[in-house]
């Protein structure tokens, strides 16, 4: 869901940006080392800890094998990444190691894992994670200078969607500056979200049209759906609004109860800031190659 | 092609409007445009995703040459300058199939049929035979993996979607909204109105092609007995 986490922990351990990660949210959850391993934990919502030490977020970490790590302790956000130098072992899907929960494929088995699920590392280790794994089981520290995203900010950045003009002109007002909560009834499929409802000069129905992750649906009853990374490909409510692409990482941190706000910005400036935040990644990625290959 | 309306969608796609209305020329025209843009993909191209009445063109917005005064409007014209050039007589239609699918419209599955017959004014024997007197065209998949859009209804079936969608309907669900007919091939969230089930499997991960049906395919649904649908799933 936060691709912008999952992007930073594979970039912190030098693997293919593209690497398997677990995605952890809510109730606690223990994992047994079985090997000496190195790991990084971006995102949040839950602090990883290994016995009564609490791990850095966004650094590379030495596990010794048998040791047992244990994510507990609640923090700001919802998910936490979970990284492995090879990154893990998953079954592939319609080119993709992600697990679709409906259709019951990818990842582990299409399911989400439970007890003594048993884990693998995908590649050997490069040069390079070697020379990291190395110097980390020696104890020597690494302290990355990583600034991690900012994902606190109840302001989500939006731009019109195809069917705006069917929100009556109080409700175009409504959507703009009023705070909605997001729903305990959310998935990795869409947010449902709670506040004053929202209505329709006409039908609040259209041909059933493409939608994408970040869509923001009107149903008949007045409430915003917004589509995340199961969304389906085509619906037939109207899409009232868009959420830029840079500021899905940040709803998808939001959990059911939090409150978000809509900024509306234009389609020129959304642009600008998705090639902005690309080139930052971009920057992130090489500095990182550099250090490891320094 | 003229009577297309380019506009923009999201910062990584546009969407090509065709008009207003739910017609089998106008999708045939839609999927021609969508063969021309694929077969003639431009630099930052992703995938188009085929509607009734739209086709989405996704692009990757780093990799387009602005050549307007946004990365929205180079994609358009570029897309316009594309189907105004390529000769329509060039392109070569697809081939499609007709698919007979057995559907149990017992109340214990159509769980929507008691409220749309008094919704529609119309008995559920009717309701059942005027859905299942002519075939169906495949306009699109979608929604989730599997999922066929289909049309176009009897009037007389025409019905609104549910104001709250379920939360879950059960796989194979059949029902219909608007003027359109669909299956539920996944647990899913669903607001069409249900009106029976069907023991055939529309999306199977262990096939090569997970997928049952393609946008252009023809489809009859007929009656089956609940009996005939246990019998079915058993087999």
């Amino acid at each position: 869901m936060d691709l912008r986490s999952v992007f930073y922990a594979n970039c912190i351990l030098g693997n293919d940006e593209h690497e398997a990660v677990l995605e952890i949210t809510q109730s606690p959850h223990r994992f047994l080392f079985l090997q000496d391993t190195i790991v990084a934990f971006t995102g949040g919502g839950l602090q990883p800890q290994l016995k009564n030490q609490l791990l850095p977020l966004y650094q590379p970490v030495f596990i010794p094998a048998d040791a047992m790590i244990e994510c507990k302790q609640q923090t700001p956000g919802f998910r936490l990444y979970m990284v492995v130098a090879g990154g893990f072992k998953a079954d592939e899907f319609l080119n993709s190691h992600s697990t679709d929960l409906p259709v019951k494929a990818g990842g582990h088995h299409g399911r989400p894992l439970k007890k003594e699920d048993l884990l693998q590392i995908k590649n050997h280790l490069t040069g390079v994670q070697k020379n990291l794994f190395a110097i980390l089981k020696s104890g020597a520290a690494i302290k990355l200078n990583i600034q991690p995203p900012v994902f606190t900010t109840n302001t989500i950045r939006v731009i019109h969607g195809i069917e705006w003009n069917y929100l009556n002109d109080l409700s175009k007002e409504i959507i703009a500056s009023a705070k909605f909560k997001v729903s305990p009834q959310s998935n990795r499929m869409g947010y449902r979200l709670k506040g004053e409802a929202l209505e329709t000069d006409q039908s609040c129905e259209i041909i059933s049209s493409a939608v994408t992750q970040g869509t923001v649906q009107l149903t008949a009853s007045g409430e915003m759906i917004v589509l995340m990374a199961d969304a389906q490909t085509v619906g037939g409510y109207p899409r009232i609004a868009q959420v830029c692409t840079v500021d899905l990482p940040v709803l998808a941190q939001k959990k059911p109860g939090d409150e978000i706000q809509f900024q509306f910005i234009s389609l020129q400036e959304a642009e600008e800031l998705y090639l902005s935040d690309i080139e930052q990644l971009n920057t992130i990625k090489q500095t990182l190659q550099q250090l490891y290959a320094g | 092609m003229q009577e297309i309306q380019i506009i923009p969608f999201s910062e990584c796609a546009v969407l090509l409007s065709f008009g207003n209305t739910v017609d089998i020329s106008i999708h045939e025209k839609l999927m021609l445009a969508k063969k021309v843009i694929e077969d003639n993909r431009f630099i930052g191209f992703i995938e188009t995703v085929p509607a009734y009445n739209s086709l989405t063109v996704f692009y990757n917005p780093a990799e387009i040459k602005k050549t307007a005064g946004t990365i929205s409007s180079s994609v358009i014209h570029q897309v316009k300058q594309l189907l105004e050039t390529t000769q329509q007589s060039a392109v070569q239609k697809s081939s499609s199939s007709t698919v007979s699918i057995p559907v149990c419209y017992d109340e214990e599955y159509g769980i929507d049929l008691a409220e749309l017959s008094s919704q529609l004014n119309l008995s559920t024997k009717e309701i059942i035979d005027l859905h299942t007197k002519q075939p169906y065209k495949v306009f699109m998949l979608g929604f989730t993996p599997g999922f066929p859009y289909m049309g176009i209804l009897d009037d007389r079936l025409f019905s609104k979607r549910k104001a709250q969608p379920r939360i879950s309907v059960a796989p194979g669900s059949v029902a219909i909204a608007g003027n359109q007919t669909g299956i539920y091939p996944l647990s899913t969230p669903g607001g069409w109105n249900i009106i029976g089930r069907t023991p055939v499997k529309l999306f199977d991960t262990k096939k090569e092609n997970p997928f049952l049906l393609k946008a252009g395919d023809s489809i009859q649904f007929t009656s089956i007995t609940k009996k005939e649908y246990e019998d079915w799933l058993v087999r």
